[in-house]
């Protein structure tokens, strides 16, 4: 059975342009997927004690943590199964949480934890040594059976305050590779200040400006002894496609003739804003290119879009590196909203102003239409 | 009720026999998630963006092989039965129960309400054609469009059958098509851009005279129905992503003796061509593999060897796929079928 294309056939056919599938997104909690909040950090930050204080010490969230083999995180023998395979072997603490190391198969292992999922408000990923979170995104949003069951909460990154700028100014063997902690930084949707007590005013100050250059987008929240109020990291369904609309709209002012970076770092936060309606054959085609081309340097994405032809409908991305979620916004553009799209990029070797140019070159224009048509 | 739609040709509605249930007692059989209230909710949750394609895993691939090769064995099934006299709904019952009995469910059986279950076009109807009372007449051509739901996955295949012998523009008009058709598909390899397959097939009809139809596209395929990537028949530079090991799609180029614009019929389905004239369709679902591509859909020893696969001058006999695998089957299979024939 052949598919209807959306896209006009021709040029001159008085056929408007059909809109692509616009189903409303669906909200997760609605459709009862279990929440997974993927926890990446540096060797210190606290992991340990922040893992054994969710199995024993709070008692507000059933909790599964699943943690990485060859994990850092040490719990006591006797409360980590070995595998989801013998669900006998599974210890329930007191307080409903259980604690699983992954061998390996992370989608084995969520597999298994399907019949149990219910049992629990949400899961911890917990992933020592894993910089870079795109692999593990990429299976539970596109695994049909990981996409039916849970869906990724957010991306949260334990650092320890006092060791973090060390770990960031870190030069790897070969110096135009990315150092982990800088990965880490730029992934997450939030980051945690741990050991907060350890450092100075003025070095939490300065710590924090320095993480704002690099993840823009990212919230900050400072704790001590890894004790977090775990209703500010989980169910927060920060990872949606909807998460540009909260980033502080003062990032996107363009400040003409400011050439020279205050911003030093080797990733960084680039915001594009500009007023229009976007051609979205020109649109696609840029963006396929150059994720594409980039994808390796550009970490984290988000995008708040209009469309020529598509009425009042406020398209939204965000993506980490070339695998993006797009869709409608749960809200149209208002009557007397200014039609301002916006875009971060958090990633290196990025050029504001070419990144600009090129956007605004998908902007729709009514006599170039056809030129570009035959364009080859 | 007079009927004052304007038809372009002869080929006009018949009655169509109720629309069959699937029996509740049939609990084995695996249902797609429209079986019972005809909207698909899987991949319409979150759009995807044109070049964003899945990458089937090794078993997902086992298990689409398996689902493309009972269309198959059905869609050779259904052609066999295809014969002067013999009405569109007597073909789809044949495939109806066919299907059912391999434990299969036929896809087309109520997606966003089609009421029967595989799709047949006769002569102007371009595609998705509603299988009806109406007799096939001497010279009909028709394509008969078979999708199967095996095991969680579809497989989805059409071929052109004639209703007793073709008349010599017939002939030309489906070895035009096949041989548009199998050019694309051998163009199918990792690392090439999707976009590219339109002009292939629109450059090798249009000198002959023939139009494309733009208003449908081949898709991707798998545990959905239709799914990117988006496979445009016609000369386009829309980016519709890269080719790589581990996708699965359909191209079905429909091509026209006339004009290619379409006529949709009141019942909200059937597509005609504007002038008449008659529109042929071929269709494979395929596999990319690291070394080419593979028909999942594709013939074997018991199919019928039709006129256009022995006279094409693009490929003679069964094409099976540009893999090494597949050119190693397709070499055994056509030497016993070109030599009898």
């Amino acid at each position: 059975m052949s598919e209807q294309t959306t896209t006009p056939p021709t040029a001159d056919d008085a056929e408007k342009a059909t809109t692509s599938t616009t189903t409303k997104v669906d909200d997760p909690s609605t459709n009862k997927l279990t929440p997974i909040t993927v926890i990446t950090g540096f060797l210190g930050a606290g992991k340990t004690t922040f893992v054994n204080y969710i199995l024993k010490e709070q008692n507000d969230w059933k909790i599964c943590v699943l943690e990485n083999e060859f994990g850092e995180v040490s719990i006591d023998d006797g409360l980590v199964a070995e595998s989801m395979d013998a669900p006998e072997d599974l210890i329930t603490m007191d307080n409903g949480c259980v604690c699983c190391s992954v061998r390996g198969d992370l989608v084995r292992t969520l597999g298994q934890l399907v019949k149990r999922r219910h049992d629990f408000d949400a899961i911890l990923l917990e992933t020592t040594g894993l910089a870079d979170p795109a692999p593990i995104v990429y299976t539970i949003q596109t695994n049909s059976k990981m996409s039916e069951n849970y869906f990724i909460d957010s991306i949260v990154c334990l650092a320890d305050a006092k060791h973090l700028p060390i770990h960031l100014n870190e030069i790897k063997p070969n110096p135009t590779d990315v150092n982990e902690a800088y990965q880490q930084v730029a992934f997450a949707d939030k980051i945690l200040l741990n050991k907060i007590d350890l450092v100075s005013h003025e070095e939490k100050l300065s710590l924090e400006t320095r993480l704002k250059n690099i993840n823009k987008t990212a919230a900050i929240l400072e704790c001590t002894k890894s004790k977090v109020p775990l209703d500010q990291i989980l169910g927060l369904n920060s990872f949606n496609m909807e998460s540009i609309l909260t980033v502080d709209p003062d990032f996107f002012d363009t400040q003409e003739g400011d050439e020279s970076h205050h911003n030093l770092e080797v990733v960084q936060s680039v915001g594009v804003t500009f007023k229009g309606q976007l051609h979205a054959q020109w649109f696609n085609m840029f963006m396929m290119d150059l994720l594409r081309e980039r994808a390796a340097d550009i970490y984290r994405s988000k995008g708040l879009l209009s469309f020529h032809g598509q009425g009042n409908i406020k398209f939204v991305f965000q993506g980490v590196h070339e695998q993006i979620n797009f869709g409608p916004a749960s809200m149209p553009w208002q009557d007397n909203e200014e039609r301002l799209n916006k875009f971060v990029f958090i990633g290196k070797n990025l050029n504001k102003i070419e990144l600009t140019k090129s956007l605004m070159d998908c902007l729709y224009k009514e006599e170039e239409t056809e030129k570009t048509d035959n364009k080859e | 009720m007079i009927d004052t739609f304007q038809y372009a040709g002869t080929v006009k509605p018949g009655t169509q026999s109720p629309q069959r249930k699937i029996k509740q007692s049939n609990t084995k059989l695996i249902l797609p998630d429209y079986a019972l209230d005809g909207r698909p909710k899987k991949g319409s949750k979150s759009p995807l963006l044109p070049w964003i394609i899945e990458v089937k895993t090794p078993e997902e691939i086992t298990k689409m092989k398996a689902s493309g090769k009972l269309g198959r064995y059905i869609l050779d099934l259904a052609g066999r039965a295809v014969a002067p006299g013999v009405t569109t709904d007597e073909i789809d019952t044949i495939v109806h129960e066919a299907i059912l009995e391999a434990g299969a469910y036929p896809s087309p059986l109520n997606y966003h309400g089609f009421p029967k279950s595989c799709c047949t076009s006769v002569n102007e109807v371009i595609c998705h054609g509603i299988p009806d009372d109406r007799k096939l007449m001497e010279g009909d051509v028709v394509n008969v469009d078979i999708t199967v739901y095996l095991d969680g996955y579809h497989g989805d295949c059409s071929e052109m059958f004639v209703a007793g012998q073709p008349d010599p523009q017939a002939k030309a008009l489906l070895q035009a098509t096949y041989d548009c058709w199998i050019k694309a598909c051998m163009f199918v390899q990792p690392g090439r851009d999707y976009k590219e397959l339109g002009a292939i097939m629109e450059d090798h009809i249009a000198p002959l005279g023939f139009d494309s139809v733009r208003n449908f596209c081949g898709h991707g395929i798998g545990s959905v129905f239709h799914t990117t990537p988006n496979i445009l028949h016609y000369r386009n530079n829309e980016p519709n992503g890269q080719m790589a090991t581990g996708h699965t799609f359909t191209i079905e180029p429909m091509i026209c003796e006339g004009s290619a614009k379409v006529l949709n019929w009141p019942d909200d389905w059937t597509a005609t061509t504007v002038d008449g004239k008659r529109s042929a369709q071929f269709e494979h679902t395929l596999v990319i593999t690291p070394d080419g591509v593979e028909a999942m859909t594709g013939k074997d020893e018991n199919s019928m060897l039709q006129f256009w696969e022995k006279e094409s001058q693009v490929h003679k006999g069964f094409w099976l796929g540009t893999s090494e695998a597949a050119k190693k089957r397709a070499e055994t299979i056509n030497a016993a079928i070109l030599e009898s024939s």
